[in-house]
């Protein structure tokens, strides 16, 4: 267990470092660079190439940022006053965070208990009724909805939060205040989270409820409710991880859209602008650390599933 | 008991029917189409599709309008000229914005021309004065007692304050305040107004109005959008939009573009998918599979985002060498081409992902054992064991594609990546109705009902695809 | 063996709903169990016989149900009984046994805790009672080291081990009768003795009644009293196992008879041609009438009634209507009944 741990771990850090170098290299085709804003003079921007190094060969440049990065060092933004890349993302990442977090609870949990009606209903009016409703879930682009839910509940009932409050005790806007206004972005999210669950939680419990020793549990005597709650949801859940795993990776890096609309300062905004304005090393910062929450999350869901399944459980680990 | 002594004689029984199969038998597709036609969301959302594509292709066929005849850069001072009841020729400004109105339906009081807007107290009371020099120096803020006598109105805009409109009799009335006296008047809206105005009696309903504090008075009411730009003998079925475009044209073009641009994507996804995953799945357990996995996998973590802005940043590089080859090829098609690319750049990882599995799965299966023993070459291994047993599970996948590009493609134009004004599509489409939804919301509202009912039409069908050719249901 | 009944089946008749119709799965099938004798039941798939024992447990897929007849049990009509009434019956006075061990136990549960819960569940002891009964349970199915066993998982165990778990909870709480169906098809044959033997041994311990399903007939041989043949959901023939070994009646029986191998045979065994009727539309008459040698006019027309081969032994075929003609059946049958007469 303990050297399958240590061999993933191991191969994060190649996977990180060829990201690393792809991307780095890969920067560089980008036609222009930082400073083309029309306000910037030749001359300083002449300068600032300079400062930053970025007249040098590339392979040279290559060589001192990898040498930073063993330090910590993932460079400056050269947007943003310079500010170190490390310190941007760590200052938006709890946003991301606190809206992601909101919409997978809310999402996974709706998603299993809708999925687990639809497969224990199935082939009744509920299990069509609620399988559309979770396809209109998803048929609705997140931009639609987000402009709609503004408009309707926020402008017209006066419910919730255009915007996202972060939680700012000098503005006085409290943990209550914030996470209120998560709401609805939460919520535009979790659509997505709800309809990929349900659907899986479905097909996996009738494939479970389907099986020989859920018929050896009513043999038993249990009644449908004790052979769900007993057997076959806890057979059902189990593989239902193996998609959070990729849900929450969606979840952390592609919420572009909510951030936008709800004003969100979140990764995904960074991201953006910084790759509008060539800004290399914050693109590179972000990419790499999309890379390291890919691989990580993965890494976790193997090993949560490893522990959580009896049958891999006492075999070794090895999934 | 008593039955009748003949029929105890024994029958000689032909063997040779009895191991008829007795049941007809259907071909695997047959079968899935029987199942597919039960799931009734599914019927629905394919008669859905029929409807909209339909449409889609019935829509003019000039979804790209980059240049003008003489080719200058396309502007909408170029769309096409339309006139109005008297012969002349209307102004693109005045038709920009305009709310739908449909022949028949506009009865009903939906989809009648009517929209909400605002207007200072000027341009309703007195409207636009002729051009002419005499009225022109009435407009001096020093002239208003005699302007309001040669309009034969009792009171200037800018001196009173609306406060309401009301009915009495079968007659519109008004009350207003009298900013000098702070009198409360209530006369028929009529007296009130000039001729010149676009505003007459009967052609709006009051809803509100305010003063802003530099004592400027707007004014909201609902009317007949048609009848005050003097284009009543004109329909725009879903209104125009910011650039005077007939929406309904555009709606349908869009969904056609979008529905291109997605189809094209997912067809060169999947031709990439299924021959990288073949080739890895029949290397598989060698070096080339695992190197191909890894190149995959590094991939696939970069973000999409990177490639598109690259990809689109190197747009002109691009366009020129293209040119070089293919000299007739527009701008647009060019930046067409590059997003289908760039759509289709991380969607082939996954498609290759699925088919390797399904070949390692069935390389071991022993009717493929079976095969090689018999001397079958690998090609027709591939054509007549293999590709049989994936193609329902792609054709899923591929149904599953397409809303998720199109949506997509909406995406990107949102965050200014993708297709460039004027062209349409509902990406574009859904953006500029964002832009809008204060004054009208239905230019929002039109394209995101039809893009989520196609998207919708297509998840279901797709749904209804996954349960009618998945082998466990049958 | 008693003579107290401890299950009536009268004319059952079960049928499924499906996209193409009714198939009636079971058409009129009548027999008694009696204390603690085994009842063999011996069919081809599709003859009706785990849909039997199935609607005797109640545990009808949800497209079933019960097209007709009563299945006595006590003072209780099973075929007519509510669901909720079932459960103090079910894996408490009547149990199961399945065929494939490696899918019969829960995967994610241990199995001492598998055990306890039919324990707990019927009988009102303490949870450390019900662990004490279970380490029981475990030893006298033959598994040694019941306490460490109780925290393993299913996977940890080979398939007859299991198998002998799952028998260990249909006997937990001493139920008056065990269904098995086909519990000894998916092992090896070695284990099947041993599965067989453990069986027995138990049913005597306990003194239960078994309704075994088989298309096995050396397992038959091995452990039943009497044996019911079924075929495209009828009984055709019933008797004693000696009785239907050597003396078969029916043509489908010699068929069955026929097509076992024993020391003494030489030649081509017999093989029954064709396959069993769709049960959508099940035909007129004897269902086996076009597959069969001997086959009369009669039998196309109209179900052959039982007739009475003695006290214990009946076959519903005309051939034995007195009007019939006589017939010889296959030499193998023949040579039985010579060797019967030895005995």
């Amino acid at each position: 267990m303990l050297r399958y741990v240590v061999e993933r771990l191991f191969l994060i850090f190649l996977t990180l470092f060829v990201v690393l170098t792809i991307n780095f290299f890969l920067l560089r085709l980008m036609p222009g660079t930082p400073f083309d804003n029309p306000k910037i003079t030749p001359a300083q921007k002449e300068l600032m190439v300079r400062k930053y190094g970025l007249d040098d060969p590339v392979g040279v440049q290559y060589l001192r940022y990898l040498n930073d990065v063993l330090h910590g060092d993932f460079g400056v933004s050269f947007r943003l006053q310079d500010q170190p890349v490390t310190k941007l993302i760590a200052m938006r990442l709890p946003h991301t965070v606190q809206i992601g977090s909101m919409a997978l609870v809310f999402g996974v949990v709706v998603g299993i208990l809708l999925g687990a009606l639809a497969a224990i209903y199935r082939g009744s009016f509920w299990d069509g009724f609620v399988t559309i409703l979770a396809v209109i879930g998803v048929s609705i682009p997140s931009m639609v909805l987000a402009a709609l839910l503004q408009h309707y509940v926020v402008a017209e009932w006066g419910m919730f939060t255009y915007l996202y409050n972060p939680i700012d005790a000098t503005r006085g806007i409290s943990v209550w205040d914030s996470l209120y206004s998560s709401i609805l972005p939460a919520f535009s999210l979790s659509l997505y989270v709800i309809s990929a669950t349900m659907r899986y939680m479905r097909s996996e419990l009738v494939e479970v409820l389907n099986s020989d020793y859920i018929l050896l549990a009513r043999a038993k005597g249990l009644n449908k409710t004790q052979v769900i709650m007993r057997h076959a949801l806890r057979n059902a859940l189990i593989p239902v991880i193996t998609i959070v795993g990729p849900m929450t990776i969606g979840l952390l890096t592609g919420s572009l859209v909510i951030e936008m609309f709800y004003g969100v300062p979140g990764l995904s905004r960074l991201l953006l602008n910084a790759t509008s304005q060539n800004d290399y090393f914050l693109i590179l910062g972000v990419n790499v650390f999309y890379s390291f929450l890919f691989v990580t999350v993965i890494l976790i869901i193997d090993l949560l599933y490893g522990v959580i399944d009896p049958r891999i459980r006492l075999r070794g680990g090895k999934s | 008991m008593s039955v009748n002594k003949d029929k105890f004689v024994l029958v000689q029984n032909k063997f040779e029917d009895v191991d008829k199969i007795e049941t007809q038998s259907l071909t695997f597709w047959q079968d899935a189409w029987r199942r597919l036609r039960k799931n009734k969301g599914a019927m629905f959302g394919l008669a859905m599709i029929f409807v909209l594509i339909i449409f889609a292709i019935a829509a003019p066929m000039e979804p790209f309008v980059p240049n003008n005849a003489d080719g200058t850069p396309f502007s909408y001072k170029k769309a096409p000229v339309l006139f109005d009841e008297e012969g002349n020729e209307i102004a693109k400004e005045d038709i920009s914005f305009v709310p739908p109105r449909i022949p028949g339906i506009e009865k009903l009081g939906i989809f009648d021309g009517f929209t909400v807007i605002e207007r200072g107290s000027w341009d309703i009371l007195i409207g636009n004065l002729p051009k002419t020099t005499e009225w022109d120096a009435l407009k001096s803020p020093l002239k208003r007692k005699d302007l309001i006598a040669a309009l034969g109105i009792p009171y200037h805009p800018f001196e009173i304050n609306f406060i309401d409109m009301f009915k009495k009799d079968g007659v519109n009335f008004a009350k207003v305040k009298v900013l000098a006296t702070g009198e409360i008047v209530e006369l028929p809206y009529a007296d009130l107004i000039s001729e010149f105005t676009r505003f007459q009696d009967g052609t709006f309903e009051y809803v509100s109005s305010e003063v802003d504090d530099k004592g400027v008075e707007m004014i909201k009411i609902n009317a007949d959008y048609y009848e005050i730009q003097n284009i009543k003998n004109l329909y725009f079925w879903f209104g125009t939009d910011k650039l005077a475009l007939d929406v309904w044209t555009r709606l349908w073009t869009g969904v056609r573009v979008s529905l291109l641009i997605a189809l094209a994507s997912m067809v060169l996804d999947f031709s990439m998918g299924i021959v990288y995953g073949t080739v890895a799945g029949f290397y598989a357990g060698t070096i080339i599979d695992t190197i191909m996995m890894r190149f995959t996998e590094i991939i696939g973590s970069i973000p999409m985002l990177v490639f598109m802005i690259i990809m689109i940043s190197l747009i002109d590089p691009i366009e020129t060498f293209i040119s070089g080859i293919f000299p007739n090829i527009t701008y647009t098609t060019v930046r067409l081409l590059i997003i289908i690319v760039a759509m289709s750049l991380t969607g082939w990882i996954g498609v290759s992902r699925v088919v390797r599995a399904q070949i390692l799965k069935l390389r071991d299966q022993e009717f493929i054992l079976a095969s090689r023993t018999l001397g079958a070459s690998k090609i027709r291994l591939m054509q007549k064991h293999l590709f049989p047993n994936i193609i329902g599970q792609l054709v899923v996948m591929m149904t599953f594609t397409i809303p998720g590009a199109i949506y997509y493609e909406a995406f990107l134009t949102f965050i200014g990546m993708g297709l460039p004004i004027p062209m349409a599509s509902l990406g574009v489409l859904l953006r500029d109705g964002y832009n809008s939804i204060q004054t009208i919301p239905a230019m929002l509202l039109i394209p995101s009902f039809i893009m989520s009912l196609l998207m919708l039409s297509i998840n279901l069908l797709a749904n209804g695809l996954r349960d009618a050719l998945d082998p466990r249901m049958r | 063996m008693n003579n107290n009944k401890v299950l009536e089946v009268k004319d059952l008749e079960v049928n499924f709903r499906t996209y193409a119709g009714d198939v009636q799965a079971v058409r009129g099938i009548s027999f008694d169990l009696y204390e603690g004798e085994t009842l063999a039941i011996v069919g081809e798939s599709g003859s009706g016989k785990s849909v039997t024992v199935k609607a005797i447990m109640g545990l009808l897929a949800s497209n079933g149900y019960y097209a007709g007849g009563e299945i006595n049990y006590e003072d209780i009509n099973i075929a007519k009984t509510k669901e909720k009434d079932l459960h103090s019956v079910r894996g408490n006075q009547i149990a199961m046994v399945f065929q494939d061990p490696m899918t019969s136990l829960d995967p994610t549960m241990t199995i001492g805790k598998q055990i306890m819960e039919v324990i707990l569940l019927h009988q009102n002891v303490s949870k450390s009672e019900a662990y004490q009964k279970a380490v029981k349970l475990i030893e006298l199915v033959g598994i040694s080291s019941p306490e460490d066993r109780m925290k393993q998982y299913p996977h940890q165990f080979s398939g007859g081990m299991r198998q002998r778990i799952v028998i260990a909870i249909a006997l937990a709480c001493e139920p008056k009768i065990l269904i098995a169906d086909e519990p000894t098809t998916a092992l090896d044959v070695t284990i099947q003795a041993q599965i067989l033997d453990l069986m027995k041994d138990l049913q005597q311990k306990i003194g239960a009644s078994v309704i075994f399903i088989t298309h096995d007939l050396g397992v038959v041989a091995n452990v039943a009293d009497r044996v019911a043949v079924m075929y495209a959901g009828r009984i055709v023939e019933i008797g004693t196992a000696d009785e239907i070994f050597y003396d078969p009646q029916h043509p489908y029986t010699w068929g069955l008879i026929g097509s076992m191998p024993d020391l003494d045979t030489d030649g081509d065994l017999y093989a029954i041609p064709g396959t069993p009727p769709n049960l959508l539309r099940p035909p007129k008459g004897d269902a086996f009438a076009i597959r069969s040698e001997f086959a009369m006019q009669i039998d196309f027309e109209e179900q052959p009634p039982f007739f009475k081969v003695s006290e214990t032994h009946q076959a519903a075929t005309w051939l034995l209507h007195e009007d019939a003609p006589k017939v010889t059946p296959p030499a193998v049958i023949g040579k039985r009944r010579e060797r019967l007469k030895e005995v």
